[in-house]
């Protein structure tokens, strides 16, 4: 476990309780202080409330999907910075596009992505590497 | 012009006239109403395939974090024959995501809508990384090109995936190659593998197509890998061709235009269009 990331806290915004449960243990037993939001409006409270370093946002949710959310979150400009990586199962070369304008740091496809996987890739947003990210 | 004849003949060019601009105009609406229905059709095509990409790879995500979190120690010690199957149902979910991310692949570039992000690239560097997932590397010198990574890397992933695949014999070389010829841009991947029978060849680029010596040597492939290569080329103004003799090996060429790979999208609509 990294002594650096003790205190980083991460608001995981997933709607699929399996997924939430592995991401979350992972992340947890990485060191990452995590938050779980199981929609996109108990996200958008969330991320208000807790001030996160950053959002691991899920595209398909209920209430308000990931792209919502990210738009609500880039006009509001308290939360316009926050690094954000988008996760989902879509994959579309046109479920991509809709995204270039928001400025996630990465965009993941789930299925396509280990535990390790993804917790290199948190490691590389909070480190400030940005562009967009497809595996 | 005098008299009732006349006023006959010009009524007989006016109709002649409102005949061709109601002929056009009605060309003109069927075309309009052509290019909406395809593009409806392409539409839900593309919301088809992202619905059943979501629904198929859900389930599969949860089966592979939950067996990577056993298997990787997130949760409780497993004893040695534990481990052991946990390993094996964690790889064969990884194989299915695999599988379906092939067929998904596939039919999002079936449906015409493949977007194409071509920048400079070292080609060489490319397919170096290609061949040190799979066998350590021979030979390399920095090649420059217009092309699309991912893509490209898809192209290079699938030629050597195969030559591996169906070399049988341990030790044997297989070489690749990627040279700029007056022409064009040439990679070879040459292997001395099992080779593609005399009857199979005119079928080897066809989607879910495998030989019957691929079948008896190996059993767990899709027959989509050289379809997506074939069909990835034909939309990015590249071409592929091969020798091959079964038993003795294959050599597969594809080639690029001197300007790298560019959106032939309008080529390939037209050529279904001509086929329907």
């Amino acid at each position: 476990v990294s002594a650096n990331t003790k205190s980083i806290k991460i608001v995981l915004a997933e709607d699929e309780p399996l997924i939430a449960l592995a991401y979350r243990q992972a992340l947890t037993y990485h060191g990452f202080d995590v938050v779980v939001a199981k929609d996109g409006r108990e996200t958008l409270l969330v991320v208000e409330e807790e001030h996160p370093d950053l959002l691991l946002l899920d595209v398909i949710m209920p209430h308000m999907n990931g792209i919502e959310v990210l738009r609500a979150l880039r006009s509001n400009p308290e939360l316009q910075d926050l690094s954000v990586i988008m996760l989902t199962n879509l994959g579309q070369p046109s479920d991509v596009e809709d995204l270039e304008e928001l400025n996630a740091s990465a965009y993941l496809i789930k299925a396509n992505l280990s535990l390790e996987d993804l917790v290199g890739h948190i490691n590389r947003a909070l480190e400030g590497v940005t562009g967009r990210l497809r595996v | 012009l005098v008299g009732c004849g006349g006023v006959f003949f010009v009524v007989c060019v006016c109709f002649f006239f409102l005949c061709v601009f109601v002929f056009f105009l009605i060309c003109i609406i069927g075309s309009i109403l052509d290019i909406t229905q395809q593009k409806e059709l392409e539409r839900a095509k593309d919301k088809f395939i992202s619905l059943v990409s979501h629904q198929l790879r859900t389930p599969l995500t949860s089966m592979r974090l939950l067996t990577e979190m056993l298997s990787s120690g997130y949760a409780e010690e497993l004893t040695v024959s534990q481990h052991e199957y946990v390993q094996k149902i964690e790889s064969s979910t990884v194989r299915m995501i695999q599988l379906v991310n092939e067929i998904l692949g596939v039919s999002s570039i079936e449906t015409g809508r493949l977007n194409i992000h071509a920048t400079e690239t070292d080609v060489s560097a490319l397919i170096r990384g290609q061949i040190e997932e799979i066998a350590p590397l021979a030979d390399e010198t920095a090649q420059t090109v217009t092309v699309d990574v991912t893509l490209f890397s898809q192209i290079v992933h699938n030629l050597l995936t195969n030559a591996v695949r169906y070399t049988l014999a341990e030790g044997t070389v297989i070489s690749v190659a990627f040279e700029k010829t007056q022409k064009e841009y040439l990679l070879t991947v040459h292997d001395h593998g099992i080779g593609i029978p005399k009857e199979a060849q005119q079928h080897i680029f066809s989607s879910f197509y495998r030989a019957n010596n691929a079948i008896k040597a190996r059993g767990d492939g899709t027959g989509l890998g050289l379809y997506l290569v074939h069909l990835v080329l034909d939309m990015t103004g590249g071409k592929i061709w091969f020798n091959s003799k079964e038993g003795e090996g294959s050599t597969f060429y594809v080639s690029l235009p001197l300007g790298g790979m560019a959106n032939n999208q309008t080529n390939k609509m037209f050529i279904q269009e001509g086929h329907a």
